[in-house]
């Protein structure tokens, strides 16, 4: 019997024509994918402005790690981290941002447990950064999903326990919002033009360059872009939010003085 | 995932993911849907494999799910009945052995395939199914002894 089923489950194989069908599918969707990451990195990429540089001061007790886990994926039994922050600052603006963090975060932990127990793989992880500069303190949590990141960035006086508004960031290093907006902008630009467009036409390019820059000019920086005092005390701005269909958003941290990421790479 | 590996891994695992998924859904369409879902996952979502195996053993498990949620979404007696008539349609008259297989129990043919096809041990097929070595085991026995009365030989 073994045999005999071994020689007839030899004569059920994938057609040419099958395989052939889905390589071509799997290319176009991959080719639609890195034209979405061009206008993502475009239209999602921000900037970091270095501007004065001080010491860094590395505070503790002002935060911690309300969730801090090892996941392991139930299928390549690799670890995936979860950790997620929480701001030890007794004031009504640090009790809204743990919720919020609790909220947003919780969930993707709470999805990344209901994976293992379905036997699911785990797509990303979580985990955060904080730095204190005088008297602020930073948290920049984030969400890898794949190689995508997704960040959050959250300002809070550690003396007075009050929210850090952007304006107040951007007045600190003699900025405004416009300022900013120039320099993301031309930064943008920079990239959009010197992109490798890959298995593409001259007319395709232009077309996709137009399309991309048209959006990129209508960049727009305000109390909701997501600013952050990193660990040399440079003022980032992490990144824009933008929805597109299927594609959600995506995020970089840019040093716009020295036009590099600040980690990472471009994938074009 | 550049086009060069994408027709390297669709090539390397057609065989293997279209099995699995025609042994669980006994249709040569669904199946063909079902290879096409596997592949457009594991090469537009950059999934990492530690090894071969680690991929082999990961591309029969998400078939497997896959199958097991289309049956779900679509499993109704008429859909079980039309799914008997394209088995009828589909055999071929010289395939008795595949063909008594496929009369089995979802769960007794894709272990049949793994144990007798591919050649996966019981404790390998423990973790690809996530069940247990005994669980296993049992159900092995039990489809050797339905084949067994169906073919009517010793194997």
């Amino acid at each position: 019997m073994n045999k005999k089923y071994k020689e007839e489950m030899n004569e059920i194989y994938a057609s040419e024509e099958l395989i052939q069908n889905t390589i071509d599918k799997i290319n176009l969707k991959n080719r639609k994918t890195s034209f979405e990451v061009i206008k993502k990195v475009a239209l999602g990429t921000a900037a970091m402005l270095m501007l004065s540089v001080t010491t860094y001061a590395a505070v503790t007790g002002v935060f911690s790690s309300w969730i801090d886990k090892k996941l392991k994926d139930s299928i390549s039994g690799g670890l995936y981290t979860y950790r997620i922050p929480q701001i030890d600052i007794e004031s009504e603006d640090a009790e809204k941002m743990n919720e919020e963090i609790k909220e947003k975060y919780g969930e993707y932990y709470n999805e990344a447990i209901k994976h293992i127990e379905e036997g699911f793989s785990i797509t990303g992880e979580v985990d955060y950064k904080a730095y204190v500069n005088g008297d602020i303190l930073s948290v920049v949590a984030y969400r890898t999903v794949h190689d995508d990141v997704f960040y959050s960035t959250y300002n809070i006086n550690i003396n007075t326990g009050k929210k850090v508004e952007n304006k107040e960031l951007l007045e600190m290093k003699g900025l405004n919002e416009e300022m900013v907006e120039k320099e993301i902008i031309a930064y943008m630009e920079e990239i959009v033009k010197s992109a490798k467009y890959e298995e593409m036409t001259e007319s395709e390019i232009k077309e996709i360059q137009e399309y991309l820059l048209k959006e990129v000019y209508e960049t727009k920086i305000d109390e909701n872009s997501q600013f952050y005092l990193s660990n040399e005390n440079h003022l980032c701005v992490v990144a824009n939010e933008y929805v597109m269909a299927g594609a959600g958003k995506y995020e970089r941290l840019y040093d716009l003085e020295e036009h590099k990421l600040v980690e990472g790479q471009y994938n074009f | 995932m550049n086009k060069k590996n994408v027709e390297k891994i669709v090539r390397k695992y057609a065989d293997l993911v279209y099995r699995v998924a025609y042994t669980i859904l006994k249709n040569k369409s669904d199946a063909e849907d079902i290879f096409q879902d596997v592949f457009m996952k594991v090469c537009t979502e950059n999934i990492s494999f530690m090894s071969e195996e680690h991929e082999k053993a990961w591309l029969i498990k998400v078939t497997k799910n896959k199958c097991l949620d289309f049956l779900k979404k679509s499993c109704n007696k008429n859909k079980e009945e039309l799914d008997e008539n394209l088995v009828k349609e589909e055999s071929n008259s010289n395939q008795y052995v595949v063909d008594e297989v496929m009369k089995l129990p979802e769960k007794y043919r894709v272990i049949i395939y793994l144990f007798y096809f591919e050649g996966y041990k019981i404790s390998e097929m423990s973790q690809i199914l996530e069940i247990n070595e005994s669980t296993i085991k049992s159900q092995l026995v039990k489809a050797r002894e339905l084949l067994k009365e169906s073919l009517r030989e010793e194997f």
